[in-house]
């Protein structure tokens, strides 16, 4: 049985419907990532989990028991925010040690924890100094320290990442995996960065106007999305996705007035879907025998030394391409573009996938 | 001074010192009143008759005056009594409770509290002390609509309850300038961090404990600052309600100066009164100084 089940979760903010209905099943040791663009109702469902917001109606199990009316510690859930919220007025150690103090745990016991902890996230020299005398990446880790000391079932993250910078990104994102591998805490993440999503998590759910449109491992999302508001939120550069407005014969017309031609194909399955999705890295400039083809202008080309990102337009429908080893094209050129049916995502009118 | 405003500023000193020739004589004003005071507490000065003329200089006798007799003791602690529960737990206290009990709570409810309390803050003090009075007087509101009605004898108020009174009706008059101050420094104080401490599991009293009231410090001592200082030479509302009575029940230190001074008609003591405010206030100022450093550090 998962760990924590929320079932048909429904959030009203006064008039305002946050999250109709939303479902979702979370096993024990994962690694989940919520992730969607800003306003999808990914911090609310953390919330909602996290105790910190009301559950409009729906059920939240965790252990199979029904946890809607308890405290976020009778939960066993302990929650790192954005900001870190750590106490400015407090030591570290006194940071860390506050859940226990509130508990009535013993000085003794406190200081042991607190130093088990402190010595687990190498935080030992730090102990005495306020959290105006740390370093953002030291921050994070009394966070963490703070939410771990109780030894919550679950810990939850709010976009702990995004107030920092570039490459303390990258380096706290390595932390967090190896912390997670080490202690296999039951983790809920939220983030609206897809390439943290697609590097940390076990399973990612992706969120949109407070709806899960795919709750799967990466690699399912990136090779198989189920609709098309997935294609193009996971990859980077984004799929390109041809909205088909008609079909003639062996050639479609995208609502954006691309004309494809789908003569060299064997098959006429393409020409039965209503949004045909391929990334950028599978459409190749010149285009080979058997492939999808059509023209485009060269828009832009972004050079990023091991690759070059193509912009492209053909009628007012965007294209990007993605070439390896430079681009041989200019800009203002026009060129015949190619991708394989193989790589191809195809939806149908109702936005589901066509196997 | 001069140098550090603008270069034509410089080159100018003399229009400049026309210009602030309004403001120095104003200081000077200041400190020839407060040399004044100082020098008549040394003096038997009086109001009428022939040491109003002719004061002689008393030495030190003003001021042990004050320690020998009754009158000024206990002026003092009727005053700390009046300041310390009209202004440090009323105003203070409950405008520091107010304001984070409104903080999240619905719109409608916190407007018709902020008019209230500022109906009160903005009403002179002369009218709410008219106002209590009539609430209060054996004819008035209390004892007619509620009292009387019940049965009950007619209660004389602000004799029996006169201190009661004065403290309430200080409380009612000053609480909106401490809510309002709390209301702005808790907006100062991150979401988060509250929600950090419930997650961790502190319930309101212990969120109020050890997270808001540490982290506003430095404007609790501010604000404690003020309202004492305001309150320790608060003179205008008790004495339109109680003129210091029944007796000398609500004779606070102002109160007693004023009496002292002009109804007595010992100026010299009357001064002596003053300064010795004056250094009580500025040894509470110390004190609470002293507080908000520490919470800064």
């Amino acid at each position: 049985m998962a760990l924590l089940q929320a079932r048909h979760f429904c959030k009203d903010f006064g008039a305002v419907n946050v999250i109709p209905d939303l479902s979702i099943d979370i096993q024990e040791g994962d690694f989940t990532v919520l992730v969607g663009p800003s306003g999808c109702g990914k911090s609310t469902l953390l919330r909602m989990i996290a105790g910190l917001e009301d559950i409009t109606r729906g059920e939240l199990l965790i252990d199979g028991r029904l946890a809607n009316d308890l405290h976020p510690r009778e939960r066993g859930i302990s929650m790192v925010f954005q900001s870190y919220a750590l106490y400015p007025h407090m030591s570290v150690s006194e940071n860390i040690g506050f859940g226990l103090k509130l508990e009535g745990c013993s000085k003794a016991e406190i200081k042991q924890r607190v130093g088990d902890v402190a010595d687990a996230l190498q935080l030992g020299e730090l102990l005495h100094r306020r959290p105006a005398q740390l370093s953002g990446g030291q921050r994070q880790r009394v966070a963490i320290g703070r939410a771990i000391v109780r030894k919550p079932r679950i810990i939850l993250f709010d976009e702990p990442l995004s107030n920092l910078d570039a490459k303390l990104r990258v380096e706290m994102r390595m932390e967090l995996m190896k912390f997670h591998s080490n202690h296999g805490i039951t983790t809920i993440y939220v983030t609206h960065d897809q390439v943290e999503a697609m590097t940390m998590a076990s399973r990612i759910a992706v969120m949109e106007k407070g709806q899960i449109r795919q709750f799967d491992t990466p690699k399912k999302l990136f090779d198989a999305p189920t609709d098309p508001f997935v294609a193009g939120f996971i990859g980077s550069p984004q799929m390109n996705l041809f909205e088909v407005s008609k079909v003639d014969g062996k050639t479609l017309v995208t609502k954006e007035g691309a004309t494809i031609s789908f003569a060299g194909l064997s098959s006429d399955r393409i020409g039965h879907a209503a949004t045909i999705g391929v990334r950028p890295e599978h459409v190749s400039i010149g285009g080979k025998e058997g492939e999808l083809a059509f023209m485009a202008r060269v828009d832009l080309i972004e050079n990023l030394g091991d690759e070059s990102i193509v912009h492209l337009v053909s009628g007012t429908q965007k294209i990007t391409a993605r070439a390896f080893y430079g681009a041989e094209c200019r800009v203002d050129q026009e060129v015949r573009l190619g991708f394989r049916e193989a790589n191809t995502h195809m939806f149908d009118q109702a936005g589901q996938r066509l196997a | 001074m001069i140098a550090t405003s603008h270069v034509w500023l410089r080159r100018s000193a003399a229009p400049l010192v026309v210009g602030a020739l309004p403001a120095i004589l104003f200081i000077m004003l200041f400190g020839v009143y407060a040399g004044w005071t100082i020098a008549v507490s040394f003096t038997d000065l009086a109001l009428l008759g022939r040491k109003a003329i002719e004061p002689s200089f008393v030495g030190f006798d003003n001021y042990v005056r004050l320690v020998a007799r009754d009158g000024f003791l206990g002026a003092v602690w009727t005053t700390t009594v009046f300041t310390f529960f009209s202004a440090i737990v009323g105003q203070c206290g409950i405008g520091f409770l107010l304001a984070v009990i409104l903080k999240g709570g619905k719109k409608r409810l916190r407007g018709i509290v902020e008019f209230s309390l500022l109906f009160g803050w903005l009403a002179p003090d002369v009218v709410a002390a008219f106002m209590w009075s009539a609430l209060a007087s054996p004819d008035g509101l209390l004892n007619t609509v509620i009292l009387r009605p019940l049965g009950f004898e007619r209660v004389h108020l602000l004799n029996l309850y006169a201190m009661e009174l004065v403290v309430i009706s200080n409380i009612w008059k000053g609480t909106a300038w401490s809510y309002l101050l709390f209301s702005a420094a808790l907006d100062t104080v991150s979401r988060e961090v509250v929600e950090a401490a419930y997650v961790d599991g502190a319930n309101a009293w212990q969120r109020l404990r050890y997270v808001l009231v540490p982290l506003l410090r430095p404007q609790i001592a501010t604000n404690l600052l003020l309202v004492t200082i305001w309150t320790y030479a608060f003179f205008s509302l008790i004495w339109a309600l109680t003129g210091g009575g029944p007796g000398r029940d609500t004779e606070v230190l102002s109160i007693y100066m004023y009496k002292q001074a002009f109804e007595v008609g010992k100026l010299g003591y009357g001064s002596a009164i003053a300064i010795a405010m004056m250094l009580i206030v500025a040894g509470l100022s110390v004190l609470y100084v002293r507080q908000g450093k520490d919470a800064l550090r």
